[in-house]
């Protein structure tokens, strides 16, 4: 959706038209999904918060400021509730990654994750990412995933474009580095099935 | 060279290709030609090679859609309940009503209080009872119609006073008076049932419960008695006042009413009747 359309989606939906106010959850919550999906490592946080963001921006959308793009603003409140909701359960958000790194997890989607991490590399990868400090993996998403440019990325993140960059390295190596363990450890295990 | 700051990053053949370089291919900052020559040199690096196709599936893992449920529905749902999806006019006029709401309960409150401020007596609770003053007024007027209507009766007693010869009545003892209001004062005075009187108009002269048509109350206090009733004339003797009380009849017991209005309604003795008065219990043999 280019940004004239978004735009003119925006004013029919502010102007109370449902349809187009449909069409923009429909066109942003795919991306918005799997961007807290990957922070979280949670499907069930991912939902409530997506949801809650579309509400808080629904219910404000003559607030926006149409200098903007609309996934931008949507992103930040979606960021700011993702924060908050840390905030708020972080003894079990934290259990939950601990947890999940150590492979023995109680919450179905750690045991998920561990169990599938031996044969699927996008959950090999989305258990590298939960392993990485919460803005290293946030830039890792935002810029690889969502494909964000660092200037973007810096104004949402409220951080210098050079920061970003310097998490993004460093956040793609130690995911790298994380990889190369694990692709060691599998082929260790083919060894010995062998 | 990288697209965004131009700054041209060297790598010679024989030594491994800098970090760099590397970061600045996966920070999309590389042109056209720099990518062509990139993969070049990556060819003589093969420990580098293997890193950067490590990363690159680790990149694409990273971009694999994600199954996203559709939420647009609970969406909508909670946008209805939360506020309604409205349109924007109407949205306006909606708030534009509750701030009107809201001024309207402000400038109730305000002119409440400054009611309150300049007119308290308007929110007092202890002004004077209407129902009350009704029956203060209804009572007064009543006994100055039984004044009027007793008045004969009254001009009798006072003769009768007057009449050394003439016997006052029954002297009354304390188990003989009606259970009324007695202070030890009256308790002490000396209480006389005069019979017998016929004042002018009698059939309209109230009765009171008990009594007979045409009675009276003849009181003698210090002036500040408890007034009663009885079924006939009463004097009472032996204070410093004597009077002759006609009562609000239709009680048994003088309403609350009659103690703030009986002195309207006293025929007071004149002292020379007082005499007499006292003349006439000697009479009686007292």
């Amino acid at each position: 959706m280019n940004r004239a359309e978004e735009q003119r989606l925006i004013e029919l939906a502010a102007a109370g038209d449902r349809a187009a106010a449909e069409k923009c959850i429909r066109a942003h919550q795919g991306s918005l999904y799997a961007y807290l999906l990957r922070m979280s490592g949670r499907p069930d946080v991912a939902e409530d918060i997506v949801q809650e963001a579309f509400v808080r921006v629904l219910t404000n959308l003559d607030r926006f400021d149409p200098r903007f793009r609309f996934s931008t603003w949507l992103f930040t409140i979606a960021r700011r509730l993702y924060l908050n909701a840390i905030q708020r359960h972080r003894p079990a958000y934290d259990t939950d990654v601990l947890q999940l790194r150590e492979g023995r997890g109680d919450a179905p989607e750690a045991s998920t994750v561990s169990e599938e991490v031996g044969g699927n590399l996008k959950d090999a990868v989305q258990a590298a990412l939960l392993q990485l400090p919460p803005d290293q993996r946030e830039v890792v998403i935002l810029f690889h995933q969502l494909d964000w440019p660092i200037a973007l990325i810096a104004q949402h993140m409220d951080m210098p474009e050079g920061t970003v960059k310097s998490h993004l390295h460093r956040a793609r190596r130690r995911m790298r580095r994380m990889l190369e363990s694990h692709e060691a450890h599998l082929r260790s295990v083919g060894e010995v099935w062998t | 060279v990288d697209v965004k700051t131009k700054r041209v990053i060297k790598c010679e053949p024989s030594q491994p290709i800098p970090k760099e370089l590397v970061d600045a291919f996966f920070d999309r900052e590389l042109d056209e030609g720099s990518r062509e020559n990139f993969f070049g040199i990556l060819r003589q690096d093969l420990r580098t090679c293997s890193s950067v196709a490590r990363t690159q599936r680790m990149i694409s893992a990273l971009r694999e859609p994600v199954e996203a449920p559709d939420l647009t529905d609970a969406i909508m749902g909670e946008v209805g309940r939360q506020r309604g999806f409205l349109p924007l006019k109407l949205r306006r006029l909606v708030k534009a009503g509750r701030l009107a709401a809201a001024a309207c309960v402000l400038m109730a409150l305000l002119a409440v209080a400054a009611l309150h401020r300049s007119a308290p007596e308007t929110f007092s609770l202890s002004r004077s009872p209407q129902p009350v003053s009704r029956v203060v007024t209804s009572g007064a007027q009543e006994a100055a119609a039984g004044v009027q209507q007793i008045a004969g009766a009254v001009d009798a007693m006072k003769a009768r006073i007057g009449e050394p010869a003439a016997e006052l009545g029954r002297l009354l003892s304390a188990e003989d008076l009606p259970e009324v209001e007695t202070g030890p004062e009256l308790r002490a005075a000396r209480v006389y049932m005069v019979g017998g009187l016929t004042p002018d108009g009698a059939a309209a002269m109230p009765s009171v419960p008990g009594g007979s048509a045409g009675s009276i109350a003849l009181y003698g206090g210090s002036g500040h008695g408890v007034p009663f009733v009885v079924p006939s004339v009463v004097y009472l003797e032996g204070l410093e006042t004597h009077a002759l009380v006609p009562m609000a009849a239709g009680a048994d017991r003088p309403l609350p009413s009659w103690v703030g209005t009986w002195r309207q309604n006293v025929f007071m003795l004149q002292p020379a009747e007082c005499q007499d008065a006292e003349a006439k219990s000697h009479v009686d043999g007292r």
